[in-house]
Order: C-alpha cells, then sequence, then structure tokens
C-alpha cells in the first residue's frame, strides 16, 4: 500500500486499530520480561491475539515489535535476535486470520532520553529506529506506526529515519502525554501537532498513558489544529493491583462511548493501548460501524515553537536579533570554546524585553564546525528558550542545526534564486517550519518593480513544491540609508507585497548601520513600515524607543502583538458555561479586591447569566449547558449572599413552583427552578403530582409572588385550570405561569395563566409579572 | 392466556449515544468544544447503567381476545396482538429524584434523556425479537396516541398483564410510576401458535 492509496482509505471509512500487545499477552500467563520474544518462542499466542483482534472487527493489527529496536533489545541481551524478532512479527501477523488486513509495524521509543536532556545522539536514535524499520519493511508491512514517544525530537528522528528509507510509506506519529497535556519533556499537544503538521507523516495521534476521558480534551486539541488524519489509542484507565494481577478498569462499553466521542471529533483511527484487549475492540467496532470520519474544521494558526513554548506568528512576530556572531566577534570566539553562557543571557533578555522568536547568527560559518552548531543548539534547547530563527548561509550546518532542532522554526534565509530556493525549500519540507525569501536573486535590485519580480519568481517555485504560502515570509530588503539607498525602495515592496497578500519581514537595524542616533531612525521607519503592512521584524528588542513605537503603532492598528486576553465577561461566560467552579472563585477572590459583593452580583455575575439567556435563546449553546452555568453561577451568587450585610440585601422575589396532581413529570420544573435561582429568585419546589388544595395551602403559608405549574400529559394539564381556580376561589391573586409539553400559549390564555415555552422564557415572565406587580402595589 | 414475565440482558437497554444526546436536548458535534459536558454525559450513562433493573411482561393472544377499544384502528386485519409493559424499575427513578432533590437539575436532565432512550431501545429490542418469531406486524403502538386513550394503561398492567402494583403503579391519568415504564402493543398479521 502506498501512501495515496492509504490516504484514500482514510476519506472513506474510519479504520479500526488493535488494542494492547504487553499487558494482554501478560494478562493471558506470559511472563518473559520482554514480550516480543513471543514471536519466535510461541508465535501461536501471538497469532492468537491477533486473531482474536481481527474478529472483534480491527482493520489493522500490529505486529509485536513495540520494543524489538536495538537499544532496547540490548538491555535483555537480545540485540543479536533483532532480525529475527522483527520479521517473525510480520509473518505472524500476516498469517493471521484471512490475511486481508493491513499490518503496521510497531516502532516504539528507544527508551533512553537524547541529547542535550539524555545521553543517547540524534544520529545514533536515527539510526536506531532506521535499522528496526528496515527491517518490518522488508519483510513486507503496509505501513508504520510510531507510538508512545515522549520526546518530540527522538519522535523528529524516527520520521526522518523511515521517510530517509522510504518516501511513500504509511506512516502513522503518536505522541503520549500526561492529564494537563504535557510530554515528559515539555511539549504539549499543539507544539506536538504544529511540528508534526509539517513532517512527512500520514497521520498523527495520542497513545498510551492516560484514559479515554482524560484523552478526551487533549485529543480536542489535536482535532482543532491538525492538518493531518488523526489516530488514537487511549490505555484502559489507570492499572491498579488486584490479587495480584494488574486491573485496567476502563470497561469496554465506556472505552466504546469515549471511542464515539474521539470519531465525532474527527478521529480517523481509532484503537487501543495498555489493558484494551478483544473485548473493548467488539466493543468499539460494535458502537461505531461502517462510518466515513467526520470531517474537521481546522483552525489554521501559523506558529513557530521549540520543543515547549509556541508563539503566534500572527498578528506580528517580533524576534530578537542580538544573537549576531557576525556582528559581536566575542560571540564567535564563545561559540568556537562552546561557551555558550552569553548567548543564553542574550537568549533571556530578550524574551524579558518582549521578543517573540530569536534569530541565531552564528557568525563566520567557516570558523565553526558541526559538533559547535550541535552542541549550540542543544544548549538552547536544554534551556527552554524561545523559537529560534535559524539565520546561516551554509546550507550543511544548517541542516545540521535543523536536524538538533525539536521544534518549529524560523529558516532565515533564502534569495529567490532556483538553486538555492530550491535546496531550502527541501530542508522546510524536511524539517518542517517558516521560511523568509529574500526579494533578490543574485543582486539586489534596485527597483520596487525588480524585487517584486524576484518574488513572482519565488512564488512559482514554492508552488510547485506545494508548500503553502502562509509559511513563508519575504524580506523587500532593508539597506543602510547612511550610503545613500532610498527606503521608499523598501517601504513600496512592503506595501504592494502586503496588497498581494504576502507576509513581510525586514531585518530593520540595516537601515541605520553607521549612523547616529540609530535608535530614532529604526523606531521611525518600523512605524512607517508598519502603516505599509509589515508582519514580522528582526530588531534589537533593547531599543527602547523602536520597542515603544511598535507597541503604539501595532494598537493604532488594532494590531495588539501580545496575545489578545479574553475580555473579563468572556472569561466569565466561559468559566461559567464549563462549570469552572474552582476558577469562578479564584476570580471572585480577585474581584472582591476591587468590588463589594452586592455590586458583582448585580453588575457582574447576573449581566454574564443574561448573556448566557440569550446564547440559549439564540440556539448558540444548548440546554446542558445552560444549566451547567446556571448551577455554577448558583454557588457564587450564594457565596455573595452570605457576604451582603442584612441590611443591604433586599428580599428575594419568592416563587412557589410545583407539577400538577396526576403528573409526575418535572424535568422541566426543575430547570426553571435551577434558572430562577440562579436569577436571583427564591423557589419552593412543591414537588410532584402536587393536588392543587395543597398549592393553595403553601401559598397562603409562604406568600409567593408567582406561582409556576408543569403539566405534561393531556391528561393532566386541565388541573392547571383547577389550581387556578382554587387560588381566586382562596382570594389568593397571584400571578400564574404554566409550562410543559402539552401547554400551549391558547390554551394557558383560555385557563387565564401565562405561559412559558422554557426556563429562559419563564425566567423573562418572572421578571416581568413581578415587576408588573410591585409596581402595581407602589401605585395602590 | 398467561402473560409472562421476561428479564433481558442489559445490552437490550443501552441507548445509542447520538439519540440519548438529542433527546437531551444536544447535537454531539456542536457540544464538541465543550468537552467537560461530554465527560459528564458519559459518566451518567455508565452510572444510569447500574441503576436499572429492566423487566418485560407481555402477552400474545389472538385478536379476539382483547377488548376493541384497546385495539388501534390502524391494526385492521391483524391476527393476533402482542401487549407488553416495559420498565426500567424504581432505582432510576430514586436516583433521578434524589440528584432532583438536590438541585443537580443537569444531571437530572441527562439522565431522564438516558432513562427514555434506554426504555426505548429496550422496546426496540424487543420489538425485534417478537418480529423474528411472529413475523410481520404493524407498528408499535402506545396509549396515550391515536385512538387509544392513555388510561387504557390501568386495564393493560391490572387485568391483561396482572403486574402486581408493587412493580408497576398507574395513576388515575394513566401516568405510570416508575416514571421509566411504557405500554406497547403490535399487532401480528399471522395466526400465532
Amino acid at each position: 500500500m502506498n501512501r495515496n492509496e492509504f490516504s484514500r482509505l482514510l476519506e472513506e471509512k474510519i479504520l479500526f486499530l488493535d488494542g494492547s500487545y504487553g499487558t494482554e499477552l501478560i494478562k493471558r500467563g506470559h511472563r518473559e520480561k520482554l514480550i516480543e520474544i513471543l514471536n519466535l518462542t510461541a508465535p501461536d499466542e501471538v497469532r492468537k491475539l491477533q486473531e482474536e483482534y481481527l474478529e472483534a472487527g480491527a482493520d489493522i493489527i500490529q505486529t509485536n515489535t513495540f520494543s524489538a529496536n536495538r537499544l532496547k533489545l540490548r538491555s535483555y541481551h537480545l540485540e543479536g535476535e533483532l532480525e529475527r524478532i522483527n520479521r517473525a512479527a510480520v509473518k505472524i501477523a500476516r498469517s493471521a486470520g484471512s490475511g486481508n488486513q493491513l499490518v503496521f509495524g510497531d516502532l516504539g521509543p528507544t527508551g533512553l532520553f537524547l541529547e542535550p536532556l539524555g545521553e543517547l545522539s540524534f544520529e545514533l536514535a536515527y539510526q536506531t529506529f532506521q535499522e528496526q524499520a528496515r527491517t518490518l519493511i522488508e519483510a513486507g508491512v503496509d505501513g508504520l506506526i510510531l507510538e508512545t514517544m515522549s520526546d518530540l525530537k527522538e519522535l523528529k528522528a524516527a520520521v526522518l529515519a523511515v521517510r530517509d528509507l522510504n518516501s511513500d510509506l504509511p506512516l502513522i506519529a503518536q505522541m503520549t502525554f500526561d492529564d494537563k497535556g504535557l510530554s515528559v519533556t515539555g511539549t504539549s499537544v499543539n507544539i506536538f501537532c504544529s511540528v508534526l503538521n509539517d513532517l512527512e507523516v500520514d497521520v498523527i495521534g495520542l497513545n498510551c498513558s492516560l484514559a479515554p476521558e482524560q484523552m478526551l480534551p487533549l485529543f480536542g486539541e489535536l482535532s482543532r489544529y491538525s492538518l493531518k488524519p488523526l489516530s488514537i489509542e487511549p490505555n484502559a484507565g489507570k492499572p491498579a493491583l488486584s490479587k495480584g494481577q494488574v486491573i485496567y478498569p476502563t470497561s469496554p462499553l465506556e472505552f466504546a462511548l469515549y471511542v464515539k466521542d474521539f470519531v465525532e471529533l474527527g478521529a480517523n483511527i481509532v484503537g487501543g493501548c495498555c489493558g484494551i484487549g478483544p473485548e473493548h475492540i467488539k466493543a468499539m467496532t460494535g458502537q461505531i460501524g461502517r462510518a466515513r470520519p467526520n470531517k474537521r474544521r481546522v483552525e489554521q494558526v501559523q506558529c513557530i515553537t521549540s520543543r515547549t513554548r509556541l508563539k503566534q506568528t500572527e498578528p506580528f512576530l517580533l524576534i530578537g536579533e542580538r544573537i549576531n556572531a557576525s556582528a559581536r566577534k566575542t560571540l564567535q570566539s564563545q561559540i568556537q570554546k562552546e561557551n555558550f553562557s552569553e548567548i543564553l543571557r542574550l537568549a533571556r533578555d530578550q524574551e524579558t524585553e518582549g521578543a517573540d522568536a530569536i534569530d541565531l547568527n552564528p557568525g563566520i560559518e567557516k570558523l565553526i564546525n558541526r559538533e559547535q552548531v550541535k552542541k549550540l543548539v542543544q544548549e538552547l534547547d536544554r534551556h527552554s528558550t524561545l523559537p529560534i530563527s535559524f539565520d546561516f548561509q551554509d546550507d550543511s550546518l544548517l541542516e545540521v542545526a535543523l536536524r538538533e532542532y525539536p521544534g518549529r522554526p524560523i529558516i532565515n534565509s533564502s534569495t529567490a534564486e532556483e538553486a538555492h530556493l530550491m535546496h531550502r525549500l527541501n530542508l522546510v519540507r524536511r524539517h518542517g517550519g517558516i521560511l523568509v525569501v529574500l526579494t533578490m536573486e543574485k543582486e539586489v535590485p534596485e527597483t520596487v518593480e525588480s524585487r517584486l519580480a524576484a518574488v513572482k519568481k519565488a512564488i512559482s517555485i514554492i508552488t510547485q513544491t506545494g508548500l503553502s504560502l502562509e509559511r513563508i515570509y519575504f524580506d523587500p530588503l532593508v539597506l543602510p540609508h547612511g550610503t545613500g539607498n532610498d527606503y521608499h525602495i523598501t517601504l513600496e515592496t512592503i506595501r504592494q507585497l502586503n496588497f498581494l497578500g504576502l507576509k513581510t519581514i525586514i531585518g530593520l537595524s540595516n537601515l541605520s548601520v553607521g549612523l547616529p542616533e540609530r535608535e530614532n531612525l529604526n523606531a521611525a521607519f518600523l512605524a512607517l513600515c508598519l502603516e505599509a503592512g509589515l508582519r514580522a521584524v528582526i530588531l534589537n528588542s533593547a531599543e527602547q524607543a523602536t520597542m515603544k513605537v511598535l507597541s503604539g503603532a501595532l494598537e493604532l492598528k488594532q494590531l495588539k502583538r501580545v496575545k489578545t486576553e479574553i475580555g473579563q465577561e468572556d472569561h466569565l461566560l466561559n468559566l461559567l458555561l464549563r462549570g469552572q467552579k474552582n476558577e469562578l472563585f479564584k476570580t471572585i477572590s480577585l474581584q472582591l479586591e476591587e468590588k463589594d459583593p452586592l455590586w458583582l452580583s448585580q453588575h457582574w455575575l447576573s449581566p454574564a447569566m443574561e448573556k448566557i439567556g440569550q446564547l440559549y435563546a439564540e440556539r448558540k449553546i444548548f440546554l446542558p449547558h445552560l444549566i451547567l452555568a446556571a448551577e455554577t453561577a448558583q454557588t457564587a451568587f450564594d457565596f455573595f449572599t452570605s457576604l451582603i450585610p442584612e441590611s443591604l440585601s433586599h428580599k428575594k422575589d419568592r416563587i412557589i413552583l410545583a407539577t400538577v396532581e396526576g403528573d409526575v413529570h418535572d424535568i422541566g420544573k426543575k430547570i426553571v427552578a435551577t434558572i430562577l435561582k440562579s436569577s436571583g429568585f427564591e423557589v419552593i419546589d412543591l414537588g410532584r403530582n402536587v393536588p392543587a388544595g395543597i398549592i393553595v395551602s403553601e401559598c397562603q403559608k409562604n406568600t409567593p409572588d408567582l406561582v409556576g405549574l408543569s403539566a405534561m400529559m393531556t391528561t393532566t394539564v386541565g388541573r392547571v385550570k383547577e389550581v387556578k381556580e382554587a387560588l381566586q376561589a382562596a382570594g389568593l391573586a397571584i400571578p400564574v405561569m404554566a409550562g410543559g409539553a402539552s401547554m400551549n400559549k391558547e390554551l394557558a390564555e383560555r385557563f387565564g395563566v401565562q405561559y412559558a415555552r422554557d426556563a429562559v422564557e419563564a425566567l423573562g415572565l418572572c421578571k416581568r409579572l413581578i415587576i408588573r406587580e410591585s409596581k402595581n402595589e407602589n401605585h395602590g | 392466556m398467561n402473560p409472562e414475565k421476561y428479564n433481558p440482558d442489559i445490552s437490550w437497554c443501552l441507548p445509542d449515544k447520538k439519540h440519548f444526546w438529542s433527546r437531551a436536548g444536544l447535537r454531539l458535534s456542536r457540544t464538541s468544544a465543550n468537552l467537560e459536558l461530554v465527560i459528564k454525559a458519559n459518566h451518567l450513562y455508565l452510572l444510569a447503567i447500574k441503576y436499572i433493573d429492566p423487566v418485560i411482561y407481555h402477552l400474545t393472544a389472538p385478536a379476539g381476545f382483547f377488548p376493541a377499544r384497546l385495539i388501534p384502528a390502524s391494526f385492521e386485519n391483524i391476527k393476533s396482538l402482542t401487549v407488553f409493559a416495559s420498565t426500567l424499575g424504581q432505582r432510576l427513578d430514586r436516583l433521578i429524584n434524589d440528584l432532583g432533590e438536590k438541585n443537580h437539575a443537569l444531571e437530572v436532565l441527562l439522565l431522564e434523556a438516558w432513562g427514555s432512550e434506554s426504555l426505548e431501545t429496550l422496546n426496540r429490542s424487543f420489538d425485534c425479537y417478537l418480529r423474528k418469531n411472529f413475523g410481520p406486524g404493524t407498528r408499535r403502538f402506545s396509549p396515550g396516541y391515536g385512538s387509544v386513550e392513555i388510561r387504557m394503561n390501568s386495564f393493560l398492567v391490572r387485568q391483561l398483564l396482572r403486574i402486581p402494583e408493587s412493580e408497576i403503579e398507574v395513576l388515575e391519568s394513566g401516568v405510570m410510576l416508575p416514571r421509566k415504564t411504557t405500554t406497547c402493543l403490535i399487532g401480528w398479521y399471522h395466526e400465532q401458535k
């Protein structure tokens, strides 16, 4: 099977993967330290498990080779069996069932950390994966799956190793995260997604460590941002020991329920990891059946990342220029001596000053070697610095840097000259990231037209490679003003490129080379460039005037560079709609430092609940959201009430609710009660099947401002009229509202009561009726 | 003609998640952004299963055995009729009531929806089982719709199916307790042995 065929298959239907091998074979009594040895010692046992997975409905089965790489086998003194174990695994998987299934070779991590977090070099990891992948491919797998990776750099080594062997084999790449959405090495799901979106893999996904429930929010993130088809393999919960046996708590039904959610979020391949056995797979295939994958709406967000840091490039990107060994000879010699303390200090300073990324210019590249570049990148990685813009001239050193870099970088830069551009484009395609393209070929063009001609040529080359122009910044070339260059050419080039929808970046400080008062010139020119449509800049972030002008100009253009903060009200809405009580109370504590509880209750929380009511009325949220928000708000209202002195708190309007006699349906009434309470009403709920006489006596006792009745059945709806009449007979002129499936506006009018279609209408009605009543009283 | 009692497997009562959500007023795809809610609904799905004791009381007899007022107008030409009452039992009611008392309205809403869909799934499962045995028949029909009054429930439950009041209570209005209880009729076009 090739990548195109696999891609078509992924569009046609959701593919079912198998479950675990290790935990399942151990459960069946195998006590081998390395379960993969069963491929040689008990192949029938492995085949039997795979046949059970196939019978359960799996489309793809994995080879029993998770730990069968040289580094892991070495620790079991089985290094010499690598080829036999892997080849046998493919043969077993092929021979299981009817033989029509897809067989994917399974590659797990090496078990060692890569430099700089551990001792393993990128190269050795690369070779290790390549060796196992080669064996599996030669033995005849249909594709490969890289799984349970906790180090983005290790995963990248594996992807490159596979792709250098075979560019047309289907490849799935999965990482494992904790319940906070971080890998052991600090990579977030979003960073994983942004890096893997660029790499030559066919499917990206999550597996292991987490139960389905814990994995769901992380998968939600992946589903929002992944440009690739998605796979998912949760564990069957957290293992526990019971009678000496490891037990996984997630039942097949629970697993299947969540798989349905993953499918809803757009999963293309679903299966299970530790603790998931054939019963789970059977429940999953039964629940999902034969279905096409859901189409996802992917949010295309351009960003750059390091291993642990992600920065969006929109609306504006600021790159610090000061790690520039070309301009600072001391940096050059420090790199040669592998002393990176000054570089790390500069990285930290620029971050403090507000840079999104750091430009890394290693100076005269003939003076440095591959090892020094590797160490430099590793050191920056180890200190979790900002994402890097690699300002390298030498292609081979650039490639060394990119191999070592576990993130989505900027490659700065390429000319529009075909050979150079093609080479740099290949690096971008291989390692991922964003490319800066200069608006020149060999010589700097002197006119706007000739710079645009270079852009035109570059675009025709870029589009042939299939790379999106969203991943390209064009540099319109800033030349020293002091040597008589006309800055208007740069400005006009930016304007024209902006008009064409292309993104531009400049190296700002070139303008003022050799001139006094550089900061003033840089700041003024930057303002002009921003007005012309500039989208990114490489500058000296220590220049205060430049940074202030940048901040002001972006604000004028409503392009605040800092991430737009969620408005207080929106933040509150989010907390309410998600039922995040703890977070809500943290926010309340902060609010209480400035405002009193009565104000917060009336002017902060109440309007938020009204907004939520509107969202519900507009069908932008659904009933469960409304209820969750109301319940969450209720706790906050109660808290505020407890803080408001008795003398200040006004008497709450009181409402009696009841389901009429003969009717036992009260869900609608409960919802109404919840919404009313969350809006400050006192609610007395008399329950279900309540005779008219009891409603009357409770009204006499509690003197409510309004009575709300619920009637679901056609056989009970007439009781509403009975209650209304009984209230009148008792001399109680209390407004009555009614709702329920059998009630409608006409009927309500005939009974002399008000009709509320749903809880939000009931709330509005209560407010109107009670306010009207109190006005009448006042007039009276 | 003696009614029979059948205790179905729980798997007969597991509602399709999409239907459950729809009954609760949600659409899965539009709610995907609020995954906390999805997780909550899943928890309740799994919880509800522990609180049901599904039972079906059923009786199949020639059409002439039943009073004419029980047979819907759309059932013409049937040779025989099955009546059955299905219930999820009282424990789910109690769970929902308890949560209601504590003002956990969201849980109540979702469990109500789950219960309704579960009961419908149970009815559908039994319906399929009957059709396999009895061949072509009418659509399943419940009193309260069309020409058969909901108050017929009392006759169905007490006199035909002879279900003790301790298991299913029928109010004067025709409403039954436990709340997740239904009565159904299916007419058969062939004679039954």
